[in-house]
């Protein structure tokens, strides 16, 4: 992103904070405290609510500065995560409009927009313009990208835009926790606050069943394309879960915050050490396949457990809902514990699949 | 001394190829290698045999073949469409391969069901790549008997491109960022994509091309001397300008199925050899052509393997900048002319 965002200060009307307010007092206001999310601050007055999303790229920048006096009802969501937050939320009513329908699984919102209720407003690079002007929502919401030069003209457009930047949070619950802002947008803060204690709570207990478990398997994530092989850096949010589901990342020590792409030569040299080996792949997995793909493979004896992305909801679920892979992972990594996953996406590899 | 210097460039290449088993993206002791090769394990090290002789070895003889299949299908254009900017892709045929590969990436994501056959992975993408370079070369073959002058196909040729990348860009607009993931990397080129399984196949097609290409050599010194001496020498053009379509499409399509898009070696390569020969003639330039070609694509996949951190440096960043010098003195030449 650009280096000095422009600031937007948007009047919409009043919203009460009633949340968690155990934050020291900021003149007037309390500031709602996040314990894990890093790139926000949001400060609760009597009559509003003052949000700052900071740029997640340069610490110096901020992405937006809102001011909220009522919570939003119409909103333009770019994205299926945040569509099916608001429907946990109980807040289905507030989507006006919605981006990359194609990937919106809700049949309330498909429904929604067959029925023209809500609008359809292309793809979320590149929403369509008009749709926007015509749905003339409170507030857009999409997805950050470092130095992707924004939204061009639909900047100028005057409506407020939210940048969601949580998927930039380095740890699974700093990035569930974005939860209670997004509450509070649509006045729903009770609702969120509760979905995120009980997120954390249930996350916390994994996390300490996990590191009560006497092994700690050699775990090795995602399989290669082309070549390479894209793995979660030391500061990712990835790494943080296998840790706390109570694995030995193989490399734990990747520099990066994000995925690192290594050469499939220089990854294998260490993946036949792994004890499990879990992968997300987009349709059926076959290890015959892989490995007439990538001969390389051949030396990685390590049980595969998958997730067919295409048929499970990873992608929409987890976001804000980590312990539910923790969950998965620790079924996983840690059978001896006894944790029977209640939403499973990953199974293991056999012969048959 | 064209002698020499073809003896030089297949020294270099037997070095080169050497060179690539021994080198890699991951450090490993040359005397281990050499043990691996003899059949022996490197003890607390059991991926690296793996790594050597079914990662090395396919690879540096994908890049061989490629860099040589490459190259003599841009040689073969040039001197066909007497264009000196002609390349690979400038008959639309790897824009073909791109297309099908989009759409089993973009549009299928990655996998395909054909009764009760399912496929995925790298083997669906080199099948999509194959038809759609093959079914854009049944096309040209087809416009080709119907159309007279070289100018003409070569026109068509452009605006297949530019019809096979619109929908390309259209697949690539709606798809997932998984997908569009997937098909940026496969655009970047890799010679690490052919595994020994595979590798058979690639070969056999490439050995084939590229034996129908010598063939050609004598109908190209011909078409040297322009069509209708060409003719008086006994050269049937209609004939030579499909046996050549086929060649470069079988080519084309092979490399580009199993490498992915390859730029600017087939554009620069052919240059190369002549202003390395200071020949046109083809019986010199061909097997030149091969060897630079060869030597270039082993060359590449050295440098991409540069960084020492692990990550790679992808083919397609590599080619142009050794290829872009080269075209850059084509065209000033040109324009001093």
């Amino acid at each position: 992103m650009k280096k000095i965002l422009p600031l937007f200060l948007f009047l919409i009307a009043l919203i009460a904070c009633n949340g968690s307010k155990t934050g020291r007092s900021s003149e007037a206001g309390d500031t709602l405290q996040f314990r894990y999310a890093k790139n926000l601050t949001v400060v609760c007055y009597e009559d509003r609510m003052e949000a700052t999303i900071r740029n997640p790229w340069d610490s110096t920048a901020v992405l937006g500065k809102y001011e909220l006096k009522e919570p939003l009802k119409n909103i333009a969501v770019f994205g299926s995560v945040h569509c099916a937050l608001f429907h946990e939320l109980g807040a289905d009513d507030v989507v006006g409009g919605i981006c990359d329908l194609e990937f919106i699984n809700q049949p309330e919102v498909k429904q929604g927009v067959a029925e023209g209720r809500i609008a359809n407003l292309g793809n979320s690079m590149q929403p369509n313009l008009e749709q926007i002007v015509n749905l003339n929502p409170d507030a857009l919401m999409p997805s950050p990208f470092e130095n992707s030069g924004g939204l061009g003209r639909i900047e100028r457009l005057g409506i407020p835009i939210i940048w969601c930047a949580d998927y930039m949070e380095n740890t699974p619950l700093g990035r569930a926790e974005w939860i209670r802002f997004y509450g509070r947008l649509v006045g729903k803060e009770k609702e969120a606050d509760s979905i995120f204690l009980s997120v954390e709570k249930r996350y916390q207990e994994l996390c300490a069943k996990a590191q009560s478990a006497k092994t700690k398997p050699r775990l090795l994530p995602e399989m290669p394309w082309s070549g390479q092989w894209t793995l979660p850096g030391s500061g990712s949010s990835s790494t943080r879960l296998y840790e706390d589901a109570g694995a030995d990342y193989l490399f734990a020590n990747l520099k990066g915050n994000g995925g690192v792409p290594l050469s499939t030569e220089k990854v294998v040299d260490k993946a036949v050490e792994a004890d499990i080996w879990i992968i997300k792949h987009h349709g059926n997995l076959d290890r015959k396949q892989m490995i007439s793909d990538t001969p390389l493979l051949a030396g990685i004896k390590a049980p595969i457990w998958w997730c067919d992305t295409s048929t499970t909801l990873l992608y929409e679920e987890t976001p804000f809902h980590p312990e539910r892979l923790l969950e998965n992972l620790i079924a996983i990594l840690h059978p001896e514990l006894g944790i029977t996953p209640k939403y499973e996406y990953f199974r293991q590899l056999t012969t048959d699949n | 001394m064209a002698k020499y210097k073809l003896k030089f460039l297949a020294i270099d290449l037997i070095l080169l190829s050497i060179a690539n088993v021994l080198w890699g993206s991951l450090d490993i002791p040359v005397k281990d290698v050499w043990q691996i090769l003899c059949g022996k394990e490197i003890e607390g090290h059991p991926a690296w045999s793996i790594i050597v002789l079914q990662g090395r070895i396919p690879q540096m003889l994908t890049a061989l073949f490629t860099g040589t299949a490459l190259g003599t299908c841009g040689l073969l254009l040039q001197t066909a469409f007497r264009n000196p900017l002609a390349g690979p892709s400038i008959l639309g045929i790897d824009a073909g391969a791109n297309l099908g590969v989009a759409i089993v990436l973009l549009l299928l994501s990655g996998t395909a069901t054909i009764g009760s056959l399912t496929i995925g992975g790298h083997l669906l993408v080199v099948t999509a790549a194959m038809i759609g370079a093959l079914a854009i070369m049944a096309l040209l073959m087809l416009l080709s008997k119907m159309l007279r002058s070289q100018v003409m196909l070569l026109i068509t040729g452009v605006i297949i491109s530019y019809v096979t990348s619109s929908i390309i860009q259209l697949l690539n607009y709606s798809a997932t960022e998984q997908g569009v993931h997937s098909f940026v990397i496969w655009g970047m080129g890799n010679f690490a994509s052919v595994g020994i399984e595979r590798l058979p196949v690639f070969l056999v097609l490439s050995v084939i091309g590229l034996l129908l290409a010598l063939l050609l050599i004598k109908p190209l010194d011909a078409l040297l001397l322009g069509d209708k001496y060409a003719e008086n020498l006994g050269i049937r053009i209609g004939r030579v300008r499909q046996m050549l379509l086929l060649v470069t499409g079988l080519l084309t399509a092979t490399t580009t199925a199993f490498c992915g898009p390859i730029a600017f070696i087939g554009l620069a390569v052919p240059h190369l050899a002549r202003l390395m020969l200071g020949t046109s003639y083809h019986r010199i330039l061909m097997p030149a052509t091969m060897l630079i070609g060869a030597n270039l694509a082993l060359v590449c996949n050295l440098l991409s393997t540069l960084p020492r951190d692990g990550s790679i440096i992808p083919i397609s960043v590599i080619t142009p900048l050794i290829g872009a010098p080269v075209v850059l003195h084509v065209i000033l030449k040109q324009k001093n002319k």
